[in-house]
């Protein structure tokens, strides 16, 4: 693969990135703000992978150690989710902010 | 000029990957909106694979899509869907904010595709050596923060908030 093609994900990754923060930014569900996170996340993994090219060791481990986190971090987000679920019923920002949770 | 096949495939995906993204933070469902997350990861994954890293690239398909993203998509299922979505009423601003941040980013990275080369094959043996060697500490802590995680979050889940 040339450089042309590693432009091309760049961009890509960017505009994950772009897309993941408008919906974290511009929605009240938490459902869609984790799964707007999780937009970010692959958008980051990309600009790594492309970044770290001259290393590829280094790149293979960040990557593996990274996807890592990133699944403990769903299994949190969602446990409370569904915790908040339980509690109120709803999963708007709003509620929870009225909830006073 | 004729464009290589595996370059016609990074901009298929990537066109793919972006209609995905589009759909993870527009659908109205959540459900189809978290499938479309397990099939941007997969999207995902065949592009690490062509940049070439194969080996991350099905840790991402077997531990990210087939278990984290699965397990958002079964949540959300038994959550009804996630509830009505209400949508802020400054989205156009969030909107707008968000078309910066990658336009901003394009600025700042997107000069550095030149560092690019394509990458040294690993050998899985070579990875599993430096997990077991060198990454030994890193790997331990890894595994006792993600048991801790597991059971912090079987907990929060049953004591409901």
């Amino acid at each position: 693969m040339d450089g042309g093609a590693a432009q091309v994900v760049i961009i890509l990754a960017s505009l994950l990135v772009g897309l993941g923060a408008y919906g974290l930014a511009g929605s009240r569900n938490l459902v869609r703000q984790l799964i707007s996170a999780e937009v970010v996340f692959n958008g980051i993994l990309l600009l790594i992978i492309v970044f770290l090219s001259r290393s590829p060791i280094a790149a293979n481990m960040l990557g593996i150690l990274l996807t890592v986190v990133v699944a403990g971090e769903i299994i949190i987000v969602v446990a409370v989710i569904a915790a908040l679920y339980r509690r109120i019923a709803s999963l708007e920002t709003s509620a929870i902010e009225e909830e006073g949770v | 000029m004729s464009l290589p096949l595996e370059d016609l495939s990074v901009v298929a995906l990537a066109g793919i990957s972006t209609l995905l993204a589009l759909a993870v933070v527009r659908h109205k469902d959540m459900v189809y909106a978290s499938a479309s997350l397990a099939l941007l990861g997969i999207a995902t994954a065949l592009l690490v694979a062509i940049l070439g890293y194969p080996i991350v690239a099905v840790f991402l398909v077997i531990v990210y899509v087939g278990a984290a993203v699965m397990f958002i998509i079964v949540s959300v299922s038994m959550l009804g869907g996630g509830g009505y979505e209400e949508w802020d009423d400054y989205r156009g601003l969030a909107a707008g904010a968000a078309s910066g941040a990658a336009v901003l980013m394009i600025g700042l990275f997107g000069g550095l595709w030149q560092a690019y080369s394509p990458p040294e094959p690993v050998s899985l043996q070579t990875i599993a050596n430096l997990l077991a060697g060198d990454y030994a500490i890193v790997v331990i802590v890894l595994a006792v923060g993600l048991a801790a995680t597991i059971l912090e979050g079987i907990a929060i889940a049953r004591r409901g908030g």
